[in-house]
């Protein structure tokens, strides 16, 4: 039954493959067994040697050598990856859904407590977004003098974030209308 | 459904879609020129301050009918009640959106 059973795929590869595989262990033989191959010819193909048995086997060890050259590839392999199997430190484990919203429910209730231990929070919030609007707004497009540093991206978004909340307020009109139609129509 | 219930529902579903869809497209829209900061970024700190001001939005659907309800029986006009009202949500409610915008600002990008 065991002869019946087709091989992996991944242990056969191609033809072309085979030879590449064997070859080069032969070359690298005759080259190490006369010592004719120059140090540069066989420099390469002993790194080619080297990718053989590492292709046919997995487990057999890496040469130190080999070791420089991978050092590359590694660097484009995610932190995740790293972290994990090569080091045999356990992964970190990711927090649960409900632990995540269970973190998010108490931030904003912390924020709410904040507003309501402070609520002068609101007026100053509110007057930061009309000065936003009514200030940073048209300064920021009337003097567009390229000479000026650029602000910092916190406070750029901030500004943006006012702007926005203003188009939310004028969208919420047009959108209780249609809300209105839709429900008495609807319902 | 009677049609006053079921306008009151539509408006406040309306509105608040209406709100969440205009924050997050205004501010995908006004971030774009923003260097360091993707429009992914963008919509997870809408996204997130839109949940944040969820139970406000709430609060202030359950006070829409109350407080005019009062402004009327102290002897204001109807008009000048919903006015009132109207102003008082815009001032919590922009003032507290406000609030979370900065507190969502700093923590991500902290």
């Amino acid at each position: 039954m065991s002869e019946k059973t087709p091989k992996p795929n991944h242990l056969e590869g191609p033809p072309t493959q085979k030879a590449d595989v064997s070859a080069p262990s032969q070359d690298s033989l005759l080259a190490l067994s006369t010592g004719i191959a120059e140090r540069a010819a066989a420099g390469s193909v002993l790194e080619e040697a080297t990718t053989g048995p590492r292709v046919a086997g997995k487990n057999e060890p890496e040469p130190v050598t080999k070791a420089e050259p991978d050092a590359a590839p590694l660097a484009h392999v995610p932190a995740r990856a790293e972290s994990g199997a090569s080091t045999g430190e356990p992964a970190k484990t990711t927090p649960t859904l409900a632990a995540q919203i269970k973190a998010q429910g108490v931030e904003m209730l912390r924020m709410y407590a904040t507003i309501i231990k402070n609520p002068t929070l609101i007026f100053k919030g509110f007057g930061e977004v009309m000065k936003d609007l009514f200030y940073e707004l048209p300064k920021s497009l009337l003097s567009r003098n390229e000479d000026t540093e650029p602000r910092p991206v916190a406070e750029q978004l901030a500004t943006k974030s006012s702007q926005a909340l203003a188009l939310s307020e004028a969208m919420t009109v047009a959108g209780s209308q249609l809300g209105v139609l839709a429900a008495t129509k609807l319902l | 459904m009677d049609p006053l219930t079921s306008s009151t529902a539509g408006a406040i579903t309306g509105n608040y879609l209406a709100g969440v869809v205009g924050y997050l497209g205004a501010y995908l829209l006004l971030t774009r020129g923003v260097e360091t900061y993707t429009a992914k970024n963008a919509a997870k700190d809408a996204y997130t301050l839109m949940k944040k001001c969820l139970p406000l939005a709430v609060f202030a659907y359950a006070t829409h009918a109350p407080i005019p309800a009062a402004l009327v029986s102290l002897g204001l006009s109807p008009q000048l009640a919903a006015a009132i009202n109207s102003l008082w949500g815009i001032l919590l409610y922009t003032g507290v959106a406000k609030v979370a915008a900065n507190d969502t600002i700093k923590e991500n990008r902290s």
